[in-house]
């Protein structure tokens, strides 16, 4: 990875993990002191090299990170973010420390919670899997 | 989970208990705010699988 890509990516992840958001690309840009062309272009081989997915002109995924809306929220105190699928929302927790992680329950869409407390997970719950490894980035949407 | 995969027409493909799924992202994530943080290669990913007990061709990354 580049030097300018590397920081570039480096102040998108800085600003899920302080603002649980994503940030544009003038502020990422402006962080960087580069100009938006060479930050889109940064962001363009951050997304080819699938550490970041973009829709349109926003960071759509900086794993374990959602740059939207998404079923898996992860709380922790105060702090709020959307995470990927299962397994990003405890990398959150994983990285931010005890917390909870909601979702919907995919049958009935009640919604369900776990708490994690000193790297505990309750009560107990099982996460399906349904892409192989090898073809996680084939549509990482899905997956 | 045989009620959701009828439910939405998908094969059942790898249930995992969550509190090794919190141990995978543990591994996985843990360093990921890192400025200095690399995308592991196939080996790397191969072997986070296996610190966790995710074993077998679903998880083999290559």
């Amino acid at each position: 990875m580049d030097d300018v890509a590397r920081h570039v990516r480096h102040v998108i992840y800085e600003t899920f993990a302080d603002e649980s958001r994503a940030p544009s690309l003038a502020e990422c840009a402006a962080a960087v002191d580069i100009s938006e062309a060479e930050a889109a272009a940064a962001w363009g081989r951050l997304a080819s090299a699938h550490e970041i997915v973009l829709d349109g002109d926003a960071v759509s995924m900086a794993h374990p990170f959602a740059g939207r809306f998404t079923a898996h929220v992860v709380e922790v105190g105060l702090r709020r973010w959307y995470a990927n699928c299962a397994w990003d929302a405890m990398g959150i927790l994983g990285l931010f420390g005890d917390g909870a992680y909601r979702t919907a329950d995919p049958v009935t869409g009640v919604e369900v919670a776990w708490n994690v407390e000193e790297g505990n997970v309750s009560p107990k719950g099982v996460v399906h899997f349904l892409v192989p490894a090898a073809h996680f980035w084939d549509d990482i949407g899905f997956t | 989970m045989a009620d959701w995969a009828h439910a939405v027409g998908e094969v059942i493909g790898a249930v995992v208990p969550l509190e090794r799924v919190y141990e995978l992202g543990v591994r996985w994530y843990g360093r990921r705010l890192r400025l200095d943080w690399e995308r592991p290669d196939a080996a790397a990913i191969d072997a986070i699988f296996r610190a966790v007990g995710l074993t077998g061709d679903f998880w083999s990354s290559s």
